[in-house]
């Protein structure tokens, strides 16, 4: 949580008086702290207020602080939590030098980060006490008079032993630390000619690169790991020139890694040299690009994987390593194409990239390592192919080919005639994660066009899983995913909006397995269905072709059954795709002649049924956007009587107990007004200028309009919601019509009137949070007038305030960690 | 060195939520060189990144996709899975996620209710979108309690029941020989709506078990309701109105069975109601999933449905402002915004009225607030709200206390227990009783914290029926006190953990001596191994006997493995309990009925025992020979097979595509042949190093079990059979 930006960045009085009651009860160990939440927010706070002010004025205002920060140093069974927390807070303290300066002078900092402080005592197996030991010394350490004491108080040898703690956190919080202090140290007077050799660097500097040179030397991984981690660290965050002193002084250790078999701590190598390569001040040095070509070929394949894809990703970088470093990348693809051994006549992948038998060992090693390898370097290419600097030329034909060969590896459908591809076979038939990668990368390369034989094979492919009924659910997703990319990737035939004829094959192969889809058990699979209904038609709805072939096949029909599916998503998804056809006019009976319009209406009586009656909110809210698109592309439908329609949507919509539903229906409010008004329905009060006002006449039948659908009475209650949206989007609402009917009628005027008694009165209620409809029907003068006695601008700056700001706020914070005190036994932790 | 030592198989397990920490459970385990993810939860005492787990920790290791083999949900609490969205799809996350049907189908309505307040209602960005639930919620495989699943060839998984919410489960995990419990929340006592939780003796090398009230034994659950009834009660009779604030599913239900049966026996008019919709929702969830209740209200659901209450009715805001008692069970639960707090807002300034709180709130809300009896509150606008109405606290979480840890502990028999979800202090203690009583290591790591077992697995060996019934027609029926040898033959997996300790030149060896026609080479990784590791994050464990037989030496050329029945032979626990005990069949994609096996582990001999002795094949039999790989079974029934002939490996060594096989599969005919198809052969087709005869022998006192005898479900790595 951080109270950055909105309040409370000073120590305001009444937290000042609180506070002195606070540390008492953090430094009594007989006091049980509420939870390390508590502390943490308390520890975000002073955080904000330390960076917008002085902390020897907060410390000098507060003097409970520095006390509770001593009562640490006494020898007490505080719990880890307060210690941990004193740690840190004195580290945020420190953080300004003359602060530092101040705490020093009891020798406070000494004793909480030095040996007599919680390193020296039991509570420094916790390991939250570490990690804060960490984090206050990662906060101090901003100024020289930090390092003096970080080298005077022996702190470092304490951080080098912390890269090796069971904990996680705490281990790569001391990394980071190292790294962080070194770039601290190098900051000053060594900066700028700093010498390869260590006496040229500060001493804190020298210790911190000495402990890192024995680690790259050492023979256990773990401790090369942490070296390697921690220059990734100080290459990837600091550009400073020293750090090529740096790098010339250690790459000659790096490379000696490589020498090693197997190499160790691959993983962290890998993210040094891209960390380093990624570094402006590096990258000139030849001598990096060498280590990268000579890594790439010493790491195994799943090793060298992410370093390809990481080289392949530099702006900058040699064409021959990238050239190597691609040939890496698709190694794995290559064995497979090779193995698959199908359509001799395609072009291959680029030179140099073959199958390697290591790779093909690998792959054939287990099924565990197959499937991995194949996963890795299919995501990897995925991620390489929409990227400006992807190699070209792009391999896009044989990728295709891999792909398809993977995916019929993994149907059972290959029939490859060598060795290795019948052991492929075995391997990954059935392979679902196989599957979802090789799908994932079909649905990416649809990007690039391929020679038609091969979209013909993956077309073909697609089909294959769309209609196996081995294929899981989610493969199932992937693949219409990927058939919708493809279609959508589709060439137009010159002169013609219509669907090129292979994608018009495909379809009406397709719409039958769409069809049967539908009626799957699993409503993952009917879900999947609809949505890919839904997107086809909204590409396709206006385009002969497609037109015909969907209304000569069932799948509008059962679109509509899937209206009533027992499940709520797939219902809101039946939902979207009814209102997509029927605004395309492709509803199954709407091309029967023995129908004519009749069987359109039973779709919006449907819709209003479901929104009025459906338990559950997804179909609601569907309908709701429904129901606003088709007004505001003037549905057939809705532009017989709007606002009959409008009416009736805006009485079931009020009544829902879901909100969104009701902030949908403020939305549809919100068109309705703008067609109504003759204005766009784009304004928001806060960043645009007003609208146009409208001609008075005009702006009276406008206004009668709205009162006759009820708008008014939805808007106002909604403005007193008691969830905050839909207030916010009755307020912007109410805003735009004010604005839009500004000079019509005289407040003074109409506020005689009964009509505005009863109006103001209904509005009171509303604001009380009551429900009922007022006495009269509300008429427009009635209307304008209690709307400009609204304060909508007030009402909207206090909307705009989160609700839970109030509770955020840091004297709630101490109110609360104060009144737990002596609570905490009687209200044992519970869970929800 | 004691017996496995220096052979382990190290089984990290880390959480990177709930470690000494309640909220946020997210723990990773390691087992066997899979990668599992138990709970996805947020922490609702934050805000910010801090509620959701830091995940970077495992991207560091390249894909989450990549990386994990599963993730597996708990039940529907958001502490357990209100990361999920977040993770799946917006950090990446792409494979299976595994959780009963009950916890599938509520779960998507908590999220969507904490997205509603976190987004919406505090205007958050960056955060899980409804589509994003949904996608999340395709991913989800739904399991059936004690189904065994196979989340691929090696890894597998099953489901206890838990109690604690409707749909709570306890999983077992195994990998091999290899096994971990991970419990999630669990209630060790039955309540008025849920059973208590249930696991077999499954003796898992690690049980992760929740430890909230780690020292605390629960007082009576009686008293506890008799205490609510009573003030609900007095406030009602004396015209105050009671307001519950709950979350939607879960205590509420166990709540509204109580006033229900209360209001019923006291015959009290003044109505009960429940907020927005949610009556009907719960009820449509307990209907469905009626068998994962208790007993009692199994029995009478015909008669009548317990969820449908006479008494409690649909709230509508408007009845707020009615007169007269009432008794409101309205959400969120914590009071910090929605209808629970509106009502809160009308009713907080009247002393007749009450609110009672049964969960936890965390700090910042309403809820908390006045738990700590703040009486003068700041609500929004700087407006004060004086809370003159009486605050009451009761806690009906169901998790198990002290005693039923304990009693999990007992009854599952693992060899070391971890324990997360709790405090540290309260951990420590239980830690101790724990080590003190069961003799068996206990961890209590900090978040962020691995822990790495060593495990010393033993090799389970199963004997076939028709090996034994070959072995009576042939001899004697066997003594069950007397040792009695028995030929069969050992096969063992490319990734049988043996081979990590047997030298190199034993194993090429005996590779040599082998006739096998198919590949016979080991895995390079498994060759290189030494005990530290066989492979990229595989490990070898030891194929080990605690107890080596040597008195069973036999002749030159024989090859031993002791067969040593547990003593739990014969007496595994009775399977019953709610939703139905039994290994289920039912699954979906690649899911496999749980392979029955022998009536328990069965230990083959230690690796250096075996060397010393100079194991070869037995020169009586010839060399295994087939395609072992998935759905081998049917080619054991090719035509043209001599009984007790093992299978002829095809012409096309290694290429059976599946029409191939299913047509295969279909010829088999129904015969006594072992049910080990599921088994030891599953696509290890290219690296199988087929090891011939050994002799195995009961051990005195214990008689052999044909395979296919016993329901605990463990996969053995090794089987025999004739």
């Amino acid at each position: 949580m951080s109270f950055a930006g909105t309040y409370c960045v000073i120590m305001d009085p009444e937290c000042s008086k609180l506070l002195p009651a606070l540390c008492a009860v953090l430094a009594d160990p007989r006091q049980p702290v509420a939870d390390d939440t508590c502390l943490e927010k308390l520890l975000d706070w002073f955080k904000t207020v330390t960076e917008a002010g002085s902390s020897v004025l907060l410390l000098q205002e507060n003097p409970c602080l520095v006390e509770l920060l001593f009562q640490v140093l006494k020898p007490q069974d505080l719990s880890s939590g307060v210690l941990s927390f004193s740690l840190r807070l004195a580290g945020i303290l420190a953080a300004q030098e003359n602060c530092f300066q101040y705490l020093q002078q009891g020798e406070l900092l000494r004793g909480l980060f030095g040996e007599s402080g919680p390193l020296g005592r039991a509570a420094w197996t916790a390991p939250t006490v570490r990690s804060g030991w960490i984090q206050g010394l990662r906060s101090l350490a901003q100024h020289p008079s930090a390092l003096h004491f970080l080298v005077g108080c022996g702190a470092l040898g304490t951080i080098f032993s912390l890269q090796g703690d069971p904990s996680l956190f705490v281990a790569s919080a001391a990394g980071q630390l190292l790294a962080h202090v070194l770039a601290l140290c190098m900051r000053g007077q060594a900066e700028e000619h700093p010498g390869p050799q260590a006496s040229d660097w500060p001493t804190c500097a020298q210790q911190i690169v000495d402990h890192v040179e024995e680690s790259l030397r050492s023979a256990d991984s773990p401790q090369v790991t942490q070296a390697l981690n921690v220059l990734s660290t100080t290459f990837g965050h600091c550009h400073s020139p020293w750090t090529q002193a740096l790098w010339v002084r250690l790459s000659p250790l790096v490379a000696c890694l490589l020498e090693k078999d197997p190499v160790p701590a691959a993983h962290s190598l890998v993210d040094l040299l891209l960390s380093a390569a990624r570094s402006p001040v590096l990258s000139a040095d030849c001598g990096l690009w060498e280590t990268l070509a000579q890594t790439l070929s010493h790491l195994s394949c799943t090793q060298a994987g992410p370093l390809a894809l990481g080289v392949l990703k530099l702006q900058a970088c040699p064409q021959t390593l990238r050239a190597q470093a691609f040939g890496v990348l698709l190694q794995p693809l290559a064995c497979v194409l090779e193995a698959a051994a199908q359509a001799p006549g395609l072009p291959g992948l680029p030179a140099g990239t073959t199958g390697d038998s290591v790779v093909v060992d690998t792959l054939l090693s287990s099924k565990s390592a197959c499937v991995g390898l194949l996963c890795q370097t299919l995501a990897h290419v995925e991620l390489l192919q929409p990227m400006p600097q992807r190699p070209s030329p792009w391999p896009q034909a044989p990728l295709l080919g891999a792909a398809v060969a993977v995916l019929r590896f993994c149907n059972g459908s290959a029939a490859p005639t060598s060795d290795v591809g019948g052991r492929l076979c075995v391997i990954l038939v059935g392979c679902v994660r196989v599957q979802r990668a090789a799908l994932d990368f079909l649905g990416t390369l649809a990007q690039g066009l391929g020679p038609q034989e091969l979209v013909t094979q993956v077309l073909a492919v697609l089909l294959e899983y769309l209609k196996s009924p081995d294929s899981s659910p989610t493969v199932l997703k992937k693949a219409f995913q990927a058939a919708l990319r493809w279609l959508r990737s589709s060439p137009k035939p010159s002169g013609c909006c219509d669907m090129d004829p292979h994608s018009q094959q495909f379809l009406r192969e397709l719409l039958p397995v769409l069809q049967k889809r539908l009626c799957s058990p699993c409503w993952e699979v009917r879900d999947s269905g609809l949505e890919f209904l839904t997107q086809l038609t909204r590409r396709w709805g206006g385009q002969a072709g497609f037109r015909h072939t969907l209304l000569a096949s069932e799948v509008p029909e059962l679109a509509e059954q899937l209206l009533r599916d027992p499940e709520s998503y797939v219902r809101a998804s039946a939902v979207n795709a009814m209102g997509q056809l029927s605004s395309q006019g492709l509803r199954a009976t709407s091309a029967s002649p023995e129908y004519p319009g009749g069987q359109q209406k039973s779709l919006l009586l449907d819709l209003l049924h479901i929104l009025s009656a459906d338990s559950e909110g997804f179909p609601r809210r569907a309908v709701m956007q429904v129901f606003t698109e088709w007004l505001r592309d003037g549905h057939a439908e809705v532009a017989e009587d709007p606002e009959q329609f409008v009416a009736r949507v805006l009485q079931v919509a009020s009544q829902d107990l879901d909100w969104e539903v009701r902030a949908q229906g403020l939305e549809l409010a919100l068109v309705f007004l703008a067609q109504t008004l003759g204005q766009p329905a784009s304004y928001c009060p806060c960043t645009m200028a007003p609208p146009e006002v409208a001609p008075p006449g005009r702006l009276a039948q406008a206004l009668q309009a709205l009162c006759r659908v009820r708008l008014f009475e939805f808007a106002f209650r909604a403005l007193f919601d008691c969830d905050r949206p839909v207030a916010q989007k009755s307020c912007d609402l109410l805003l735009f019509l004010r604005a839009r009917a500004a000079p019509c009628g005289n407040p003074q005027d109409a506020g005689s009137s009964p009509n505005v008694a009863s109006a103001e009165a209904a509005l009171q209620r509303w604001r009380a949070g009551q429900q009922g409809q007022p006495q009269e029907d509300l008429e427009p003068e009635a209307v304008m007038a209690v709307l400009r006695s609204v304060d909508l601008e007030g009402l909207r700056g206090a909307l705009a305030e989160s609700s839970d700001h109030v509770e955020k706020s840091p004297r709630s914070l101490l109110q609360d960690m104060l009144a737990t005190v002596g609570t905490l036994v009687e209200n044992e932790a519970d869970c929800y | 060195m004691g017996e496995g030592e220096g052979l382990a198989a190290p089984q990290p397990a880390l959480p990177a939520g709930a470690g000494q920490d309640v909220g946020r459970s997210c723990i990773l385990v390691s087992i066997a060189g899979k990668n599992v993810m138990l709970d996805c939860g947020m922490h609702m005492g934050f805000n910010d990144d801090r509620r959701f787990p830091d995940f970077s920790y495992i991207t560091r290791n390249g894909r989450l996709t990549d990386f994990l083999d599963c993730v597996i949900i708990s039940h529907f609490h958001l502490d357990h899975c209100g990361a999920l969205p977040y993770f799946s799809e917006m950090v990446g996350y792409d494979g299976p996620i595994y959780m009963t049907h009950p916890t599938q189908a509520i779960c998507p309505i908590l999220l969507e209710d904490y997205r509603k307040v976190a987004v919406d209602k505090k205007g958050e960005a960056n955060f899980f979108t409804s589509q994003m639930i949904k996608d999340c919620m395709k991913k989800v495989v739904a399991v059936h309690l004690h189904q065994t699943v196979q989340v691929d060839d090696e890894l597998e998984i099953k489901a206890y029941y838990a109690g604690h919410v409707l749909g709570a489960a306890m999983f077992q995990i195994r990998v091999g020989a290899e096994s971990v419990v991970y419990t999630g929340d669990y209630n060790m006592t039955p309540d008025r709506h849920l059973g208590a939780a249930w696991i077999d003796k499954c003796r898992p090398n690690l049980l992760i078990t929740e430890s909230t009230y780690a020292t605390t034994i629960r007082d009576s659950k009686r008293c506890r309701e008799r205490d609510f009834l009573k003030k609900v009660h007095e406030t009602v009779e004396r015209g105050g109105k009671v307001l519950i604030p709950v979350f939607a599913l879960g205590r509420a239900q166990e709540l509204c069975i109580l006033l229900e049966t209360f209001w019923e026996r006291m015959n009290l008019k003044a109505p009960i109601y429940f907020s927005t919709g949610l009556t009907e929702k719960a009820n449509h969830y307990y209907k469905l999933f009626i068998t994962w209740t208790n007993q009692k209200i199994r029995k009478t659901f015909v008669q009548r449905n317990m969820f449908e209450f006479k008494h409690i009715k649909a709230f509508d805001r408007a009845f707020a402002d009615n007169p007269g008692p009432m008794v409101v069970f309205a959400t969120p639960g914590m009071l910090h915004a929605g209808q629970s707090l509106q009502i809160f807002r009308k009713w907080a300034g009247n002393e007749k009225n009450m609110v009672i709180m049964p969960g936890y709130c965390v700090q910042g809300t309403v809820g908390h607030k006045i738990l700590s009896g703040q009486r003068k509150l700041e609500m929004e606008g700087r407006q004060l709200l004086e809370v003159k109405m009486q605050v009451e606290y009761m806690s009906f979480s169901a998790h198990a206390d002290a005693k039923g840890i304990m009693q999990l502990v007992r009854q599952a028999e693992p060899e070391s227990v971890l324990l997360v979800h709790g405090e540290a202090k309260k951990m420590e203690f239980l830690k101790q009783k724990i080590e003190q009583e069961f003799r068996v290591t206990c961890y209590m790591p900090a978040n962020g914290e691995t822990v790495t077992l060593p495990t010393s697995p033993c090799i389970p060996v199963g004997i076939s029926l028709g090996l034994l019934k070959r072995e009576m027609v042939q001899g004697l029926l066997p003594d069950a006190k007397k040792p009695r040898l028995l030929h069969g033959t050992l096969i063992m997996k490319d990734s049988v953990s043996a081979w990590g300790v047997i030298s190199e030149e034993w194993v090429r060896g005996l590779l040599r001596s082998l006739t096998c026609s198919c590949p016979t080479e080991l895995p390079a990784g498994i060759l290189r191994a030494g005990p530290q590791g066989a492979g990229p994050g595989r490990a070898p464990a030891a194929l080990h006997l605690p107890r080596a037989p040597a008195r069973h030496a036999q002749g030159a050329g024989d090859c031993h493995a002791c067969l040593q029945p547990p003593e739990e032979v014969g007496t595994g626990p009775a399977l019953s309990g709610p939703g139905g005990r039994g290994v289920s069949r039912q699954g979906r994609g690649s899911h496999h009925a749980s392979p029955q096996r022998p009536e328990g582990p069965l230990r083959a001999a230690p690796s250096g025992w075996l060397r010393d002795r100079g194991v070869h094949p037995h020169p009586g039999c010839g060399p295994l020979r087939g395609p072992w790989h998935q759905g081998a079974a049917g080619l054991l029934d090719l035509p043209g097979r001599r009984a007790g002939e093992l299978p002829h490996r095809p012409a096309q060594e290694g290429c059976a595509p599946g029409p191939q096989r299913r047509q295969l599969t279909a010829r088999r005919p129904p015969c006594p042949l072992p049910k080990w198809r599921d088994l030891s052969f599953r696509s290890r087709t290219m690296s199988v190093p087929w090891v011939s005869l050994v002799d195995v022998e009961p051990t005195a006192g214990h008689s052999l079990h044909p395979w296919g005898q016993d329901h605990s479900g463990t996969s053995p790595r090794v089987a025999i059979f004739s």
